[in-house]
């Protein structure tokens, strides 16, 4: 069957069978990944539940396996789906009635990044943009308004390179940051007026009452990790604050990741050494008093990571290496 | 045994760190992972120092020469930092995080291969 959908994301080259909106074009000689559509019943017979452990079960979703035999999900809202144990393969069983848009945030938002870890990335729970050749990280719980800030920040001088998940590569001696998917949920609690802006630099692909889902074309291609900015709501703070910690907790690097689930002793030790890169270069930490919104949260971040980048030399262009 | 012999004994042995064991360095502290646990382990940077010393390539993994050098890096004594260091490899060893071949272990070995060699002989 001729695919659909062919483009990247995550450091994988996706080869779809249905249109799959927010893949930067071609494939870039990356993680090869098929993408497919199946029945429930094909899906349940690839993990007989005999077999099967469950390894995740954080409501709604689920995650059971089975050696050699991959990862079955299993949500309500979203349909079941499944990944190759080396994560080649996605198969997704959406359910009926759901529109495109609603189920594939299951797979651009858990699936994607779940298989890039399977062929040797890492994914951290961050948003991310492009400035100067170099990605800007804003890693955060989710609710803090990290997609809204990496939104502010595209409105303005930089590039959107991730919504959410940021997949995380070993380069030379520090890290390169792959795009995601050319998507971005904005949660409406941001404001009106950004989500009409971000609205009006994308297209908006469809919404619930909490956020609206815009189609925002990303960076092309991998860039070099530039700066690791973790933001935290500090209710007791008395002013928004950007600045490198001292000195840096690994910890807060380790707590960045976006899967807690995958524990074999190649993705913990490929995690630690990630970390141990993260931290070689400019991290900040940035406190976010209740007054904050997203415009100075980002201003504030510009400023920091300029400050930290002054008088480095900006990075030639570069490739991401071949999977 | 006494708490000096227990100095003694840990400075004349030797430490591995073991295959399960990975470490990375960070600004002010080293973390460990041991592997068969899944638990990290942080240590500050004296003791990342000493695993460097006793894990370099060329080092017979002698714990007193590492802490000897430690002391000479540090601008001390080696009696003064043996205690704290010898109790620091012992709680190592506790976590599975190093393994301590203790002199004493390789009398036994030798006494015990004589043994067999006479048995068999």
């Amino acid at each position: 069957m001729a695919d659909r959908a062919h483009g990247h994301a995550f450091g994988l080259d996706v080869r779809a069978q249905f249109p799959l909106p927010g893949l930067a074009p071609g494939g870039a000689g990356t993680r090869p990944v098929d993408v497919a559509l199946a029945t429930p019943a094909e899906l349940e017979s690839l993990v007989p539940a005999a077999n099967a452990e469950r390894i995740s079960d954080n409501r709604p979703l689920s995650i059971d396996t089975a050696p050699g035999q991959g990862y079955l999900f299993r949500t309500e809202a979203y349909g079941t789906h499944w990944i190759s144990a080396p994560g080649d393969r996605i198969l997704c069983a959406p359910p009926e009635d759901a529109e495109e848009w609603f189920w594939q945030r299951m797979l651009i938002g858990q699936l994607f990044p779940f298989a890039a870890l399977l062929r040797g990335l890492e994914v951290f729970h961050a948003s991310a943009v492009v400035l100067d050749g170099r990605a800007i990280a804003l890693v955060a719980a989710s609710g803090t308004g990290k997609t809204s800030v990496a939104a502010e920040l595209t409105l303005g001088p930089a590039d959107f390179l991730a919504d959410d998940v940021l997949a995380l590569e070993a380069s030379g001696d520090g890290l390169i940051a792959h795009p995601g998917a050319g998507l971005a949920n904005v949660r409406r609690s941001a404001g009106a007026d950004l989500v009409d802006r971000v609205a009006g630099a994308g297209r908006v692909e469809g919404g619930d009452e909490t956020a609206v889902r815009i189609a925002i074309e990303p960076y092309p291609e991998a860039v070099p990790l530039g700066a690791l900015c973790i933001l935290r709501r500090e209710p007791a703070a008395p002013a928004l604050r950007v600045a490198r910690p001292e000195p840096v907790d690994p910890r807060i690097l380790l707590a960045s990741t976006f899967n807690f689930v995958l524990q074999s002793p190649e993705r913990q030790t490929r995690l630690l050494d990630v970390c141990a890169r993260a931290a070689r270069g400019v991290v900040l930490h940035g406190e976010l008093p209740p007054d904050s919104n997203p415009a100075t949260t980002a201003e504030a971040v510009l400023d920091a990571v300029r400050g930290a980048w002054a008088g480095t030399a900006q990075p030639a262009g570069r490739r991401p290496s071949a999977g | 045994m006494s708490g000096g012999d227990r100095i003694q004994e840990v400075m004349a042995a030797r430490a591995t760190v073991p295959p399960h064991v990975v470490s990375r360095s960070f600004e002010e502290e080293t973390l460990l992972l041991n592997l068969e646990s899944g638990q990290y382990h942080g240590i500050n940077a004296t003791g990342g120092r000493l695993l460097e010393l006793v894990s370099a390539e060329g080092s017979d993994g002698n714990i007193g020469v590492a802490v000897a050098q430690l002391a000479k890096e540090c601008m001390m004594e080696p009696g003064e930092i043996a205690g704290d260091l010898a109790n620091f490899c012992l709680q190592l060893e506790e976590r599975g995080l190093i393994e301590i071949e203790r002199a004493t272990d390789s009398g036994a070995d030798a006494g015990a291969d004589a043994d067999a060699g006479e048995a068999t002989g």
